[in-house]
């Protein structure tokens, strides 16, 4: 395990450098001047010359690689260009709603997700089995703004439970934290479980036709125990695998919703700094969702080696 | 009365094209101390035989039918309630499969799989269970068993997986152990020592077996008596040694004329039978075998024939050519 572990780990770093290369080129070869950015249109190009010496621009690109990335790893990511803030102030401050976000949606997904799954599963054949897909197609159909919007009518508007938009820190007390969530969470959250649904069934299906299910039935095993001990164990991997996937997406995918509920979330603030051409403030934002995705993977990779002795072992041979 | 007796099964599952009966009519007898086998090409019905005897077929959506009676110790298992046949299922009948890789679950250890199946028969502590197993799979034998408890079924080879899944059946002494193609998978050298184990356990404990295999050398040497299957429906059944030397039903003769023999002529090339086992539900009226038989007769193929007596005392056949 430890060395399926260090594995994981090495390929989690290299991905990482790749991507701060990839980000630093994809700004560099943009075409984009900050230092025009920053002084805006009516700049004489001496003033522009002196601004470029200023911010280090006039080195060439792999000096300023390295000192992006020396200031990367002592936690400076640089100023906005726009605001006068600190990016990785910024970065926190729209982090931890879609963070709080993110975490509900994908609680929400997993715990309708799975267990609607294994029913359908379960109930082959059956009327609910039907029910379960056509929801399931439905809740994959339905855009998460219409749904949101949806929500937001009849919870907000009709019977006034939950506010209308907007974001409570948790520090603003935990239960106004939560109703603010709820309908964004559900908004994202369906359209993922829908997902999960549809997962989890054709993972049980295949695992139930298993001839280890046989064996199981055949020392006496109940049928329960059957379903969510031994063939539930052996769908793991991929029922793991779409939620790692779609924890991921709601980090960088949410700027619709974040919209609609007005959160200010990284989403909304890696659109608003797209519209400006505030790079620096992308750099990070992009920076830090590339960050979560790979950290979301890494978990991924444990769950599979904690999940399947088989994979444990890959590193032995 | 005999330990356990089949009485005309009927096995059908619920397909696209409505109802296929995949056993039309079993009826066989096992008795303590008794090893009898099935012998049969793939798609006989010798395997759904066996799983309807245990009843490993989902029955909660209905896509399975049974008709006839099992009768274990005289009760009706086929028509008990679904959880009530859990009982009896690996404490009263076990089984073992023919690929072992397959068959064992692959997240669990082989120890948890055995204790598993302890504990769901016996009242048992874990600790005492795990001894239970350590021993089980000593008498399989299953070197540093104390070790090999804790190994997951690809840590194994493959005929110590299939002396892990010999552990498991055998972990509440079941009275009838149910062997479906237990060797098939496994080196030569390696089915004769699982075969010679499964025959121990059959005379150490008195186990009837039901042996279903399609290597008759093992059931001319192992069993007494044997049942040919054809196309879900008993061919031939009869005592095995009277069987093999004067086989009656075309089928039966077909398959011992195709296992070579240090007589066989090498220049000629080895005898086969005509055809495949055709689709059940291309079965006629006529006999299920006529199509490729080289005695069928036109009544062959609009008529089937019954299983009668014919010969000595015990030997049944399916043909008219011994009415």
């Amino acid at each position: 395990m430890a060395k399926y572990m260090g594995k994981r780990f090495l390929f989690t770093i290299l991905t990482l450098i790749l991507v701060t290369i990839f980000l630093f080129l994809l700004t560099h070869v943009s075409g984009a001047d900050p230092a025009k950015i920053m002084l805006g249109t009516n700049a004489t190009p001496e003033a522009v010359e002196a601004m470029r010496a200023k911010l280090g621009l006039d080195r060439p690109w792999y000096v300023q690689y390295f000192s992006w990335i020396s200031d990367l790893l002592h936690g400076d990511l640089g100023t906005s260009y726009y605001r006068d803030e600190k990016v990785s102030d910024l970065l926190v401050k729209y982090f931890k709603p879609t963070l709080a976000l993110a975490i509900y949606s994908e609680l929400i997904a997993i715990i309708i997700g799975v267990p609607m799954g294994i029913m359908q599963a379960k109930n082959k054949g059956k009327a609910s089995s039907v029910i379960i897909s056509t929801i399931t197609l439905i809740g994959l159909s339905i855009p998460g703004f219409l749904l949101g919007l949806f929500l937001m009518f009849f919870f907000s508007v009709k019977i006034k439970i939950f506010p209308v938009s907007g974001y409570k820190a948790i520090t603003e007390g935990f239960g106004e934290h939560i109703k603010s969530l709820v309908l964004p969470s559900l908004a994202l959250g369906l359209s993922q479980a829908a997902l999960i649904t549809r997962t989890t069934n054709s993972a049980m299906l295949e695992v139930l036709n298993s001839e280890y299910i046989k064996t199981a039935r055949a020392k006496g095993v109940n049928e329960k125990t059957i379903l969510w001990k031994h063939a539930l164990r052996n769908a793991m991997i991929p029922i793991i695998t779409v939620c790692g996937q779609s924890f991921a997406v709601l980090f960088g995918g949410a700027v619709v919703i974040e919209t609609i509920f007005n959160i200010s979330g990284l989403g909304t603030l890696v659109y608003n700094s797209i519209s400006n051409r505030d790079y620096s403030i992308i750099q990070g934002a992009v920076l830090v969702i590339a960050l979560v995705y790979v950290v979301i993977n890494l978990l991924v990779d444990v769950l599979y080696g904690i999940e399947d002795p088989r994979i444990r072992v890959g590193g032995k041979k | 009365m005999s330990l356990l007796e089949v009485k005309n099964l009927k096995t059908s599952f619920k397909t696209l094209r409505g109802m296929v009966t995949a056993i039309d009519g079993v009826s066989f007898n096992v008795d303590k101390d008794e090893m009898v086998a099935i012998i049969g090409e793939s798609g006989c019905g010798k395997s759904v035989t066996s799983q309807s005897i245990m009843r490993l077929y989902p029955e909660t959506d209905q896509s399975v039918e049974y008709e006839g009676e099992v009768l274990f110790n005289g009760e009706d298992i086929l028509h008990i309630p679904f959880k009530e046949m859990a009982k009896h299922r690996g404490n009263d009948i076990a089984m073992i499969f023919q690929d072992a890789l397959a068959s064992l679950n692959p997240v669990f250890t082989v120890g948890d799989q055995i204790i598993e199946a302890l504990r769901i028969h016996k009242k048992i502590t874990k600790k005492e269970a795990r001894e239970e197993a350590i021993k089980l799979l000593e008498q399989t034998g299953i070197p540093d068993a104390a070790k090999r408890v804790d190994a997951y079924p690809h840590e194994l080879s493959g005929g110590m997986r299939q002396r892990a899944m010999i552990a498991l059946a055998l972990s509440c002494r079941p009275q009838i152990l149910i062997a479906d193609e237990p060797t098939t998978a496994l080196d030569v050298t390696i089915q004769a020592q699982i075969m010679e184990m499964i025959v121990n356990l059959n005379k150490e404990y008195g186990m009837g077996i039901i042996l279903i295999t399609h290597d008759l050398g093992v059931v001319a040497q192992h069993c007494k008596r044997a049942m040919v299957m054809y196309l879900g429906q008993i061919v031939e059944e009869g005592d095995v040694e009277t069987m093999f030397k004067h086989p009656m039903h075309p089928y039966t003769k077909g398959l011992i004329k195709s296992v070579p023999t240090t007589k066989t002529d090498k220049d000629k090339p080895l005898y086969t039978i005509n055809g495949v086992v055709p689709k059940l539900s291309e079965a006629g009226d006529g006999c299920r075998f006529c199509d490729r038989c080289e005695h069928a007769t036109e009544r062959c193929f609009h008529e089937c024939p019954s299983l009668k007596a014919a010969g000595e005392e015990g030997h049944n056949v399916r043909c008219f050519l011994y009415e």
